[in-house]
């Protein structure tokens, strides 16, 4: 049994001349819920294709449950749960026949009345056809389809994309639901940063196909700082401190942001060139997100946590 | 007990932090007292629709300060002040805290007579609104 | 029980096809025979009486089912990219491989399923209704004579030449070569079969062709969807 759910080594894919995912090296503890975050178009579905088994890699390897992503078994496949883009479902089928047509694959594990609770709490009858829906009550059939089996591994991509306020906290009401039970990890990338920060542990951030952090979400949140010190003129333009992802320069302030730096580096720096009065600004997630994946100078930052 | 907390994630103050302040300000107005439970960490969870461990968290932070007792097997209660012990350590902070608010006043330009003035009207607000108005020095 | 629900899922994916192509036949192929039936009663072949059974009329005689069974083979021919194209393009574009190709049984059985529904397809749709065309013009009384049996079995490869333009769709389907380069190799291919099949004289050469397509194409299909990317 590996103590990791999901574990990626060097996971790469090209598409073309193009490296959609670059060497991807993260790895998911079992229980944690992981939040993989990432701009539109960093790599965060072709990443989770590979890791399905959907795509063969150019290079890398990925494992679920310890069982190689190339070579997943069915009895594993049954123990993964997969909520697709777009939740995509046949569109001729009622909820009860997707229902049974899903539940044939489990006949020991399928919880039917956590099934049906679902559809209750979401308001979904069994005879309604999947075309019929709207897309925010086809991502709830699709999470109700997916948790009903009790998977030990949980794969959302984009889960609430597109989904109204409403619906969307549903939907994440439902994935506390299954969070509260013991063992079971979710694997869940998003753009939305205010779901992430609600139900997310750990957290990794994708760039242009490439693993920027892979941390705890408090980690992260308290690593990534802005400070705004007071400078004298004639201040040095180069910032020289390990960390920096920008700084911002006003006419006698300096504003820089500054990843996994101590007070006392700060401070240590501060007096090095003159500056003075330290003062922190407090940034939310969503700021942080943007320093960190957009440097001023156009390099790539990278940094891991614990 | 009346027990309202409220969440906003995007917020600049991380969650486990919003949960602690709130609790912390409760208990300074008296709407909680000692020996009251905290809500259940999975209820609690559920509806705030944030993650278990987040509010284990805060209410691991709220021991840590002392403001509360977590008992395995029953829950998380309020303590009681008297009973708690003054850690030396955290009257230490304390002090440093005011140390900062002193030398930000000063800043400003007030003098020492005025900042305890200051301190006293804002003491004696707070006090003001706490529920039962218990008369404190 | 997995097989089962696969099977049943594809069968109702593609009813409507088979259900379409079967009316179809049963319309005009019955129509076809009607008409042959009506202009047969006023022919007599020189010195027979109806129901005396000389094979050798046979040798220039038409068989009452000569049109039905062009109809057949058309049909056929276009069933087998209708079923292939529901089943192996439509997928792709609803994007709802995911959810057929992640499940708890191994790849190859969601292949089956495919095949097994189409084979269902052709054998309900071209062929039972080919039977029961036959069957009708043998028993009936309105023909003097009745078609041989050779003519059943030849429709029967005609419908065999609809699954060999089934794989052909299919592979191409799964190939990741783009379709300006070799990607509609196998449809090419099979077309080969099919010509071949029809055009050269004697039963034996087409099922020669036949047993070519089907050894080259199903194994080549049974590979390329197992590695296919979704």
């Amino acid at each position: 049994m590996s103590e990791l759910a999901v574990r990626t080594t060097g996971l790469t894919k090209y598409f073309g001349g193009a490296a959609a995912v670059d060497h991807l090296t993260l790895s998911v503890p079992r229980g944690c819920i992981y939040g993989l975050l990432g701009r539109n178009g960093a790599g965060k579905t072709t990443a989770i294709k590979l890791m399905l088994g959907l795509l063969h890699p150019t290079a890398g390897s990925s494992e679920l449950l310890g069982c190689d992503s190339r070579r997943l078994t069915p009895e594993v496949r049954g123990r993964i749960g997969y909520v697709t883009e777009g939740h995509r479902l046949p569109r001729w089928m009622t909820i009860a026949a997707l229902a049974r047509f899903q539940r044939a694959f489990f006949p020991a594990r399928w919880d039917e009345g956590l099934f049906g609770e679902m559809l209750d709490y979401f308001r979904l009858s069994a005879g309604r056809k999947v075309r019929r829906l709207s897309n925010g009550q086809r991502a709830q059939v699709s999470l109700a389809v997916a948790m009903a089996p009790d998977p030990d591994l949980l794969i959302m991509d984009d889960p609430t994309l597109g989904l109204d306020v409403v619906i969307r906290r549903q939907f994440l009401e439902g994935m506390i639901q299954l969070i509260q039970r013991r063992g079971k990890t979710i694997l869940f990338s998003s753009h939305i940063l205010g779901d992430v920060e609600r139900v997310a542990d750990r957290i990794a951030i994708i760039e242009r196909g490439a693993l920027r952090a892979d941390c705890s979400l408090n980690e992260f949140r308290s690593a990534v700082r802005k400070v705004r010190l007071a400078v004298p003129d004639g201040m040095p333009d180069e910032v020289d401190i390990p960390g920096l992802l920008h700084s911002r320069r006003g006419e006698s302030e300096l504003e820089l942001t500054l990843v996994g730096v101590s007070d006392g580096q700060v401070e240590a720096w501060a007096d090095q060139v003159g500056a003075a009065r330290c003062k922190p600004v407090s940034m939310t997630l969503e700021d942080q997100f943007i320093e960190f994946t957009s440097p001023g100078d156009g390099r790539l930052f990278e940094w891991e946590g614990e | 007990m009346a027990l309202w907390i409220e969440i906003s994630p995007g917020s600049h103050e991380p969650i486990y932090g919003q949960i602690v302040s709130q609790v912390d300000r409760a208990i300074a107005m008296g709407e909680l007292l000692p020996g009251d439970r905290l809500p259940a960490v999975r209820k609690l969870a559920a509806e705030l629709v944030i993650n278990p461990n987040t509010v284990a968290r805060a209410y691991m932070v709220l021991d840590e300060q002392g403001l509360v007792v977590s008992k395995t097997g029953s829950g998380t209660f309020v303590a009681d002040p008297a009973m708690a012990d003054r850690d030396a350590a955290e009257l230490n902070a304390l002090s440093e805290r005011i140390d900062g608010i002193i030398a930000r006043a000063m800043n400003m330009g007030l003098a020492a007579r005025e900042i305890t003035r200051l301190f006293a009207a804002r003491l004696k607000a707070f006090t003001g609104r706490r529920q039962g108005g218990q008369k404190d020095e | 029980m997995k097989f089962l629900a696969l099977l049943k899922k594809e069968l109702r994916e593609s009813a409507p096809w088979i259900a379409g192509a079967a009316v179809l036949f049963v319309l005009v192929g019955g129509v076809l025979l009607y008409d042959r039936i009506i202009d047969m009663r006023h022919y007599r072949p020189w010195g027979l009486d109806p129901g005396s059974s000389v094979p050798a009329y046979s040798l220039i005689e038409p068989s009452p089912l000569d049109d039905v069974a062009s109809v057949l083979l058309v049909l056929s021919l276009a069933l087998g990219l209708v079923l292939a194209g529901r089943q192996f393009w439509m997928p792709t574009f609803l994007r709802t491989w995911a959810f057929a190709v992640h499940r708890s049984v191994p790849r190859l059985w969601v292949l089956l399923a495919k095949l097994a529904a189409a084979a269902i397809g052709f054998v309900l749709a071209p062929g039972a209704v080919w039977t029961l065309l036959f069957l009708f013009a043998s028993k009936t009384a309105s023909l003097p004579y009745p078609p041989r049996p050779r003519v059943l079995a030849e429709g029967w490869l005609f419908v065999t030449l609809g699954l060999i333009a089934y794989l052909g769709t299919a592979l191409s389907a799964c190939r990741a070569a783009r379709w300006y380069t070799t990607g509609t190799f196998p449809l090419a291919f099979a077309a080969g079969v099919v010509l071949l099949a029809i055009a050269l004289p004697g039963t034996a050469v087409t099922c020669a062709s036949l047993a070519v397509g089907l050894a080259v194409l199903l194994p080549q299909l049974v590979v390329r969807f197992g590695a296919k990317e979704f």
